[in-house]
């Protein structure tokens, strides 16, 4: 392939690709695109298909509906309040941790974790009666020797 | 004001600086969802999630390596992707016919035959040309947005174009 037949596949690759309009094409190959547009029939006769579909694209109109200055000020509002809502969290933890750095917790976490400790033994220990009609009979049994 | 001393205003924290790159970006992220999910309620909450990821991770943004106009389209791009296969796994949703499944839109739109068209290409292609010939974006961009190749963005278009002839001859 010589020179001018790679640069007229190129131009043809280009426009079939970019479309009609040369500010759409890739701005180093405008030229020699241009350059085979005034020397190639096949490359003007693939232009105009392009543009046809170009003009085509064009009927596709969407817009856009959301208030871009509202939506600005909903989503800075929301992230500020929580920002405002983990200011407020750290400044919980602070206060934890400076409880937890003085003495007066020592008797409140020992109360807690006996209570803990008895509530942990009562309900692995316990084991529930199902056959009550078994007890009755330990009971007649007790009243009969009496 | 200059963009770049907007985003650095916006990673300080100021909420004027990230109004006025919302304002200034916003429409045109809103117009690529709705031209990707062809649903405009859906379209809406892709734009708006995309400008909260603008709010809260600015910091991930380098104004060395790309505009920010395609780093908001590429983010704006991996969230219509992910809810299309989504959509696509769970109802079987084909976005050429029919509308987001559980959401209907408040504003039925008239389609032109190239709006058909365009949403059933698939939508490698859809988004190729999308971004190539609505969104203005350069070759290199969109490549970068897509995670391709130039040539393989150039292919997709030369298919987008072919295709679109095609249905819109049959359409006749």
């Amino acid at each position: 392939m010589n020179p001018d037949e790679k640069n007229h596949r190129r131009a043809i690759d280009v426009i079939a690709a970019y479309g009609a309009e040369q500010s759409a094409w890739p701005e180093a190959e405008r030229a020699a695109t241009l350059d085979a547009l005034q020397s190639s029939h096949e490359v003007r006769q693939i232009l105009r298909e392009e543009a046809s579909l170009d003009s085509l694209l064009q009927q596709s109109a969407r817009v856009a509906t959301l208030n871009a200055t509202q939506v600005a000020q909903q989503i800075a509002r929301g992230l500020s309040q929580q920002l405002t809502l983990s200011q407020r969290l750290g400044r919980g933890l602070e206060v934890v941790a400076e409880s937890l750095s003085s003495d007066f917790w020592k008797p409140t976490l020992a109360a807690s974790l006996t209570l803990s400790a008895g509530i942990a033994v009562g309900s692995t220990v316990y084991e529930p009666v199902e056959d009550w009609s078994q007890a009755e009979q330990y009971s007649f049994t007790v009243v009969g020797e009496e | 004001m200059d963009q770049a001393r907007l985003v650095a205003l916006l990673r300080e924290g100021n909420q004027r600086a990230y109004s006025e790159l919302v304002v200034r970006h916003l429409p045109a992220i809103e117009v690529y969802a709705k031209r990707i999910v062809n649903d405009d309620a859906l379209a809406q909450d892709i734009a708006q999630d995309v400008m909260v990821v603008l709010w809260q991770r600015s910091a991930d943004f380098n104004p060395n390596k790309a505009r920010l106009t395609t780093w908001l389209h590429r983010i704006a791009h991996n969230r219509c992707i992910d809810i299309l296969r989504k959509r696509q796994r769970e109802f079987g949703w084909d976005p050429s016919e029919s509308k987001y499944p559980v959401a209907e839109s408040d504003t039925p739109r008239e389609q032109q035959p190239i709006d058909t068209a365009l949403m059933r290409l698939p939508e490698s292609q859809r988004t190729a040309l999308v971004l190539t010939y609505y969104q203005n974006l350069s070759n290199r961009e969109v490549a970068e947005i897509m995670n391709l190749s130039v040539r393989a963005v150039e292919s997709l278009l030369v298919r987008a174009r072919g295709n679109l002839k095609k249905q819109l001859e049959t359409q006749e």
